[in-house]
């Protein structure tokens, strides 16, 4: 059963972060990447999740304070990653699908700039 | 960035990396916005981009909103999509990039960029000359500059 | 002059389509120079024609830009919504 916890978790996130083309991590200085154990509704559904600016959220506007983030579930990564290469595989669709979200690319986009 | 100029029949701005991601993120979740919206919808941001034609009669306004909603939705939400298309490459790009936009996409870019600070300052608050809105400085700055943006754009048309 | 012709009911055959208006509606949002180019470019009013009604719109908080048919009227208030200008339409006499 693959079990990594927090702390390992958070270097193999930062690793996969590493070996992303410079391209795609440039523009990105404002976000702040994390990790956490699970979302907030407690499921295991949830990769990754892009929090910043998002028009499409109604409610309380003014807390422009926090940077944007781009959280992945520890968890849930775990559960969809039979071995140590499919959760590093797993992790890395889930940076580049945030970060193209963050662009507000769409996956042909994403297909056609040969990021997945 | 470098505001609009006008260069034969195309217009140019120079954005940088992170302005070309924040547009296009912006433009993208307005395209979103407007796509999954219901009916019944009490968003005031959907509410100022489909406002109503006849605020004394709820009826007319009704029967104009069954007509006309779906269409102009849809050319709202076709016009966000092309500002992020025209930014792909900006967005992804090392350094500050050239974006060239032709006389048709600036009537999308407009429109768009009208649609988008309609939305930050319904998210804000924002309903009347002076209000100030919420304490964002991040979304006032956002405001702000797409103000500078669409301005340059419209300078550029006047000539 | 709208009570004798209500009284013998010519109101709906004589005055088919009796005028109405499109209304432009401040907002905070819409930059001045912007909502000047739309007044020209859709409407094709002269630029200090457009400049006139866009300040209209600025200080008194409305202004009336076209007047014609209840449709003709429909056609360009949604096209205003298209710009993201706030616009309604009315019967003249409103």
């Amino acid at each position: 059963m693959l079990s990594l916890n927090a702390e390992e978790f958070e270097k193999l996130v930062v690793d996969q972060l590493d070996l992303l083309p410079d391209e795609m991590v440039k523009g990105l200085e404002n976000i702040v990447f994390v990790t956490e154990d699970r979302p907030e509704d407690g499921s295991l559904n949830l990769l990754g999740l892009y929090v910043g600016i998002d028009l499409t959220r109604r409610g309380n506007y003014g807390f422009g304070e926090l940077p944007d983030r781009i959280i992945l579930y520890r968890e849930p990564l775990m559960a969809v990653s039979a071995d140590l290469a499919e959760l590093k595989e797993q992790v890395h669709v889930t940076l580049v699908h945030e970060i193209g979200h963050f662009f507000g690319l769409d996956d042909d986009e994403l297909h056609h700039l040969g990021w997945g | 960035m470098r505001g609009f100029r006008r260069s034969r029949h195309q217009f140019v701005a120079v954005f940088d990396p992170a302005e070309a991601g924040t547009l296009s993120m912006l433009a993208s979740q307005l395209s979103d916005l407007i796509e999954n919206r219901e009916s019944e919808d009490d968003d005031p941001a959907m509410s100022r981009l489909l406002p109503d034609a006849y605020p004394d009669d709820a009826e007319a306004s009704a029967e104009f909103r069954r007509f006309t909603a779906d269409d102009l939705a849809s050319r709202k939400s076709a016009n966000a999509r092309r500002i992020v298309a025209d930014l792909a490459i900006a967005s992804v790009a090392t350094s500050a990039t050239v974006v060239k936009v032709d006389a048709q996409a600036a009537q999308a870019w407009l429109r768009s960029l009208t649609d988008i600070r309609l939305t930050i300052a319904a998210r804000l608050g924002i309903e009347e000359d002076d209000d100030l809105g919420a304490e964002d400085p991040v979304l006032h700055d956002l405001y702000d500059w797409l103000g500078f943006v669409q301005g340059s754009l419209v300078d550029c048309l006047d000539r | 002059m709208s009570d004798v012709l209500e009284q013998t009911g010519l109101v709906e055959s004589t005055v088919l389509d009796s005028p109405w208006v499109t209304v432009v509606w401040n907002d905070p949002v819409n930059l001045m120079n912007y909502v000047s180019w739309v007044f020209r470019s859709y409407f094709g009013f002269s630029k200090a024609e457009a400049e006139l009604r866009m300040l209209k719109v600025h200080h008194d908080g409305r202004a009336v830009v076209a007047t014609g048919s209840r449709e003709e009227m429909e056609r360009h208030v949604e096209a205003m919504h298209d710009f993201g200008l706030w616009a309604t339409l009315a019967k003249a006499d409103e």
